[in-house]
């Protein structure tokens, strides 16, 4: 007890120092993502001899404020509402391909074809009656065709967003150089204050990029005891201590495969934005492709068919129509781009949908449409003579009732695509709730408020002041003292 | 629970952006006017909608189709009664030249030139064109029903129109009647009929028996043009009922349209006028509590 207490008074003031400087901190990182309040942890120094009083305080550590289990359940809940939010944006980009209800959309554009062929049915003679139905046939044609190819093209824009390859500066790449990262701040923190380093600015840094994971690709997190992090997604190990998996995209939107795999080609059932993506390249847009392409099948087989069995107010015939065999034969309505008198139906690796057009022949000469029946016992129409019987027209545009019809199919489409999209919308805003929750309860613990803050650095600043007078006080007694030698 | 200030901040801007979405939905519809303007925004209602709307388009045409076959039809009915007129003078002509016994060869040929006349006149009749087509020519193309001599150029066929739902295309109606359900099948046709009856006038001595013959074979052509005009009147009738009934259809089909897709004004307004006061209350909370920290009242 040489220096009168001096000491003591200085331990003290290095504690509240150390008080204020972690609370400063604090408050400088209240914003800054991934950051967990700190905490000076103080400790008494213990007295010299039995019946000495103590040396001062001893600044143990400063600890990072944090849950384990709120941790967790805050990267799956930012993870799953990732996804969702993602999912939603694909569904409603999906919506917007189809403009509906409005009178420019597909179903509309059905209507105004039947109702063109009724008044074709009824003025089988006028010119102007048929290209009407050839020009609406070919606004639905094109129409058709440019969905299918919207469709097609979101899906590969939603591919290459995660990326090709290894991640080809796309989503995936993002995920990988964060994984390396994840591993490389184990490895500090593992090494800790020993290695020179900050292990609590480690940490931070380490929970801000598994939050940027976890929304990336639906991570999650486990905290080891000496605070390094363990990454997986549903049992697949992506970063174990120090060592990193490097993930790469596998398979294609075309074949409906594709997928995200380990370097030793295992699948990894990504979730997050990524994860949202795959499902929509892989099950969501096909799916809508497919119930176009069955839209533009049955529109084009039903109108077709009835095209072939009739004849046109020349009294030239359909395909399928028997006749002298020879003459003109009139051409498909719809046929596939290119091709100049058939249309080929959706099969694996074809789409209708993508290549519907009206027959090139049709648009030069509009008055082939087969307004009249085939000859038969019920009719006086004969092949080759010129008939002004509207009776095919009408059955075609009867089509516009058929259950089984084009515009049932794409009636079907829109239903399953608005309670789809509007599914998804809610189940953004549940998981997007969740993750608010999640984050708000992780913040309770790891949040800085800056009352407690304000208030711990007054307080700091009142021992302080305190350890300063009682360095004053020591000073004075030791001044008294020195005048009475 | 301790709360962060970052997490007040979030929160309460989460709020702001829900409903300033909110807001803008509501503004969309009611400058719009419209409740629905994608899929998702009620699948079922866009589903019936389009159904509606699919519906609404055949009834228009129906509509379009029965007030086609009004025309042809108020054409067909006037051109029949003109044809029965034109009949009942022929037979006038006839029942003179047979009532009067024998008679001077000029009174005959007076009476054999107002027959011609009358051949004529019924040609013109049986040639009627309705919108380019020749209304009794069947469904032939020809543009004329009757050549000179009173040949047949159409054919059986009745031309039809849909204008209403019903089995294979829906419920056709005739607009017409072929030429030869008006005025008799070949050789017995009407023009053959009167045509032989004036040249045996004019040759100034026709035998009673001629006379007689062409007065029953007249009189056979007349209640088959009596039948077609019955067919006309009544298909006239059917078109009537079925076009009132369209109307109908149509209105109420318009109406069940605008009341799932239209906006309720009122409803939509008092809305946008909560959640706007939502969004003021909502903003004057941050603006009180986000800027107050312990420092605001310890610092001066």
């Amino acid at each position: 007890m040489s220096d009168l207490g001096l000491s003591i008074a200085g331990t003290g003031l290095a504690a509240d120092m150390a008080l204020i400087d972690t609370a400063s901190n604090n408050l400088a990182n209240a914003s800054s993502a991934g950051y967990a309040a700190e905490k000076v942890n103080l400790s008494p120094l213990t007295a010299a001899g039995a019946y000495g009083v103590g040396q001062g305080v001893m600044i143990g550590s400063v600890s990072r404020l944090t849950d384990a289990v709120l941790g967790a359940a805050n990267v799956s809940a930012q993870g799953t509402s990732s996804s969702a939010k993602q999912f939603a944006t694909v569904m409603s980009s999906v919506e917007a391909i189809f403009p509906e209800p409005s009178s420019n959309g597909v179903a509309s554009q059905l209507t105004n074809l039947w109702s063109a062929l009724s008044t074709l049915a009824s003025n089988p003679n006028q010119v102007g009656a048929a290209q009407t139905v050839v020009g609406a046939a070919q606004t639905l044609a094109s129409s058709l065709s440019g969905s299918y190819s919207q469709l097609s093209q979101l899906s590969s824009s939603l591919q290459s967003q995660i990326g090709s390859g290894s991640g080809d500066g796309g989503l995936l790449s993002q995920v990988n150089s964060l994984l390396s990262q994840v591993a490389s701040l184990n490895a500090g923190i593992e090494a800790g204050p020993a290695g020179g380093q900050n292990a609590n600015a480690l940490s931070d840094q380490s929970t801000a990029d598994v939050n940027q994971l976890a929304s990336l690709i639906g991570v999650s997190a486990t905290t080891a005891t000496n605070g390094t992090t363990t990454l997986s997604i549903n049992g697949v190990q992506l970063v174990s201590g120090t060592v990193a998996q490097q993930l790469s995209v596998s398979g294609s939107a075309a074949t409906t495969n594709l997928s995200v795999t380990t370097a030793s080609g295992v699948v990894v059932k990504a979730g997050g934005q990524i994860g949202a993506n795959l499902t929509a390249v892989n099950t969501t847009v096909p799916d809508y492709l497919t119930q176009l392409n069955s839209v533009a099948d049955t529109l084009a087989s039903s109108v077709n068919a009835l095209q072939a069995s009739g004849l046109d107010s020349k009294g030239d015939p359909g395909s399928s129509v028997p006749g002298p065999g020879t003459g003109t034969v009139l051409p498909d309505i719809f046929v596939n781009a290119g091709s100049s008198s058939t249309y080929t139906a959706s099969a694996a690796g074809f789409s209708g949908a993508a290549t519907i057009a009206v027959s090139p022949t049709l648009l030069t000469s509009p008055t082939m449409i087969a307004t009249a029946s085939a000859p038969s016992a019920s009719n006086a129409n004969v092949v080759g003579q010129p008939t002004l019987d509207g009776s095919n027209a009408q059955k075609m545009a009867a089509l516009a009732s058929s259950t089984t019809g084009a515009d049932s199919l794409y009636s079907t489409l829109i239903g399953g695509l608005g309670t789809q999209s509007s599914g998804a919308t809610a189940s953004a805003t549940m998981a997007a709730a969740q993750a608010t929750t999640a984050s708000n309860n992780l913040s309770a613990v790891s949040g800085v408020n800056q009352n407690t803050q304000e208030m711990d650095i007054m307080s700091a600043q009142q021992a302080f002041q305190a350890s300063s007078q009682v360095i004053n006080a020591i000073n004075q007694s030791f001044q008294s003292l020195l005048q009475a030698v | 629970m301790d709360v962060s200030n970052l997490a007040l901040v979030q929160t309460l801007s989460d709020q702001l952006v829900t409903q300033t979405n909110n807001i803008a939905q509501l503004q969309g519809q009611l400058s719009s006017g419209q409740v629905l303007s994608k899929p998702s925004d009620n699948p079922t209602a866009v589903t019936q909608v389009l159904a509606l709307s699919s519906q609404a388009s055949q009834l228009t045409s129906w509509q379009t189709n029965s007030d086609t076959a009004t025309s042809w039809l108020g054409t067909a009915n006037g051109t029949a009664n003109s044809v029965l007129t034109a009949m009942q003078s022929a037979q006038t002509l006839l029942l003179q030249a047979a009532n009067q016994g024998a008679q001077d060869p000029t009174t005959y040929k007076a009476l054999g030139s107002q027959l011609q006349g009358i051949v004529s006149n019924l040609l013109s009749l049986a040639n009627t064109q309705f919108e380019g087509r020749a209304i009794f020519a069947g469904t032939s193309a020809s543009p004329q029903a009757y050549d000179a001599s009173g040949t047949y150029l159409g054919n059986s066929d009745v031309p039809t129109a849909v204008i209403g739902p019903g089995a294979g295309a829906g419920q056709t109606v005739g607009l017409s009647v072929p030429g030869t359900a008006m005025f008799g099948t070949g050789a017995a046709n009407v023009f053959s009929t009167l045509s032989t009856m004036a040249t045996s006038l004019l040759s100034g001595t026709p035998s009673s028996a001629t006379i007689s013959t062409a007065i029953t074979a007249l009189a056979a052509n007349m209640s088959t043009a009596q039948t077609a005009s019955a067919t006309l009147g009544n298909a006239s009738q059917a078109v009537a009922s079925v076009a009132s009934n369209l109307t109908n259809q149509l209105a109420s089909v318009q109406s069940s349209q605008a009341t799932l897709e239209d906006v309720n004004v009122a409803v939509a307004s008092t809305q946008l006028q909560m959640e706007t006061a939502n969004y003021q209350a909502a903003l004057w909370v941050a603006q009180q509590s986000i800027p107050n920290t312990l420092m605001k009242f310890l610092v001066p």
